[in-house]
């Protein structure tokens, strides 16, 4: 049994096993002692023991390799924790974090140094970077890496920054890699869709928000009913080459094509249907575009935006269920076939990913947030993280 | 040759408390952590001859209330004193130490 010990910014030592070790890669930023040889050159979810240290002595690489080498050799034959440690081997380096890199520990998400609060959550983070947490606001003393390219991930200086975490924004305080301080940005929208206005009849257009399913019969099991004679047309092949389609007896899309085809009534929760919103990447380009979905429960209580519960419409959100889209559901949660995922998911693919995506509709309009304007009906492309791309006019 | 960590079910100090409810082996051992997900924060080691990434040993940690409100502060104390059961480890000629939790955690279901 051998062991050196190293503390990250965190304040926690850890053990590193140096028995078995096969290959150790050095860089100006970390050091990673893998254990075996068969293994990709992902450091993720991979028998790699990864530390990341901001280089404050600004030593070369050769040196870096020189003293762990150094330090390795003492610590194999060392008696005493407190001589194997590497942080006293190696002052000149701040270690940020230690340990192996697993992806059910962190999320993606993308960062941008700004000067305040203000300015962070008027900004669109474009840089990627890992952050150790795995749901909800990252709370204080998280790791956040800067992560430029596959397998690079790398502390990030001192300093305060804009934070987008699954199309929640945050401001925060980074030291040592680690979130110091950390402030949710208050959601601003730039656009509101209520299919409630309607009582019956069709919605107004300009809350024509609706979602492409992938299998109508499916849709209707979904909510109990095993039969649906009203409908006449396909469901998700719409692709608004006539928008009489998408508003008419053929509109097979949720929920407005099911209002107007009067399956969604007041007595299948029709006044109090969930209502959606999105968020522009840039509320004065009119772009779909990096756009996020959400929706509210509870939108309809108030009438008011700004007083509503909104929370991603991504897979974390349908996972769940639609037990809130109209009464008479009958498979409130997922892995109860029919899943939401596979009422929604697969009408086009992800263009990234290329994993199923869905497909959503969404009228003309202008930003309540900015002055971005959209002149016509489109669809567009909906990612599992509630993310839009790819848009389509429908003429 | 492997060296144990045993694992006490309840901080020591704790009255009747002595009751060894699982181990952790050394030998293979290349890392751990305690993931904050949910309400209930869990331990759990990653070893080189059983490798996954989502662990291997899988101990759920209870919180006192007052750690419960803060769970970044109930692993660094976790962790902290785990560490010092491995240091006594390395440095005893004995193959095994006690590991007791801190006061206001102790230990839950422990799987593989």
């Amino acid at each position: 049994m051998n062991f050196g010990y190293v503390k990250d910014t965190a304040g926690i030592t850890k053990p590193i096993n140096l028995d078995d070790i096969k290959i150790i890669n050095v860089t100006s930023d970390s050091i990673t002692i893998r254990y075996n040889l068969t293994g990709t050159s992902s450091i993720v979810d991979e028998l790699a023991f990864f530390i990341s240290f901001n280089n404050t002595g600004d030593i070369s690489t050769g040196q870096i390799e020189s003293q762990f080498y150094k330090w390795l050799k003492n610590a194999l034959i060392s008696t005493s924790p407190s001589k194997a440690s590497l942080n006293s081997a190696m002052p000149q380096l701040e270690i940020v974090t230690a340990g192996l890199i697993n992806t059910s520990g962190y999320r993606n998400a993308t960062f941008l140094a700004a000067v305040d609060e203000t300015a962070a959550c008027a900004a669109s983070p474009t840089a990627a970077c890992v952050v150790e947490s795995e749901v909800g606001t990252p709370p204080v003393g998280t790791l956040v890496l800067a992560n430029p390219s596959t397998n690079d991930y790398e502390p990030i200086a001192d300093g305060t920054y804009a934070l987008n975490v699954g199309g929640s924004k945050y401001f925060m305080s980074l030291i040592g890699s680690r979130i110091v301080q950390i402030t949710v940005c208050p959601l601003v929208l730039d656009f509101v869709f209520d299919p409630n206005q309607q009582a019956s009849g069709t919605p107004s257009d300009s809350n024509y928000f609706s979602l492409a399913n992938v299998n109508s019969s499916t849709f209707i099991n979904y909510y109990g009913a095993f039969s649906m004679s009203a409908f006449t047309g396909s469901g998700f092949s719409i692709s608004c080459s006539s928008l009489t389609s998408l508003k008419g007896s053929n509109d097979r899309t949720w929920p407005c094509g099911y209002i107007v085809n009067g399956f969604l009534d007041a007595t299948k929760g029709l006044g109090q249907l969930p209502a959606f919103a999105i968020q522009l990447a840039d509320p004065n380009v009119a772009s779909w575009n990096g756009a996020t979905l959400y929706v509210s429960d509870d939108y309809y209580v108030t009438g008011d935006y700004t007083q509503a519960t909104w929370v991603g419409f991504n897979e974390d959100y349908w996972l769940q269920g639609f037990s809130n889209f109209g009464n008479g559901t009958q498979f409130p949660a997922g892995g109860i076939s029919p899943t939401v995922e596979s009422l929604i998911m697969g009408p086009t693919t992800d263009p990234s990913t290329l994993q199923p995506a869905g497909r959503v509709f969404i009228p003309a309009g202008t930003s309540i947030s900015g002055n971005a304007v959209f002149g016509a009906t489109q669809f567009v492309t909906l990612t599992r993280t509630g993310d839009l791309k790819n848009s389509s006019n429908c003429t | 040759m492997n060296k144990y960590i045993l694992i006490n079910q309840e901080a020591k100090g704790v009255l009747n408390a002595d009751k060894v409810v699982g181990l952790i082996g050394t030998h293979t051992l290349i890392d751990y952590d305690v993931e904050l997900v949910g309400s209930i924060p869990s331990f759990r080691t990653y070893l080189l001859d059983d490798f996954s990434g989502t662990g291997a040993l899988n101990v759920n940690l209870v919180l006192s209330s007052e750690l419960a409100a803060d769970q970044g502060k109930a692993k660094k104390l976790f962790l902290d004193y785990l560490v010092k059961a491995f240091e006594e480890l390395s440095i005893t000629s004995t193959s095994t130490v006690t590991f007791y939790p801190p006061k206001g955690i102790s230990i839950g279901t422990v799987s593989g």
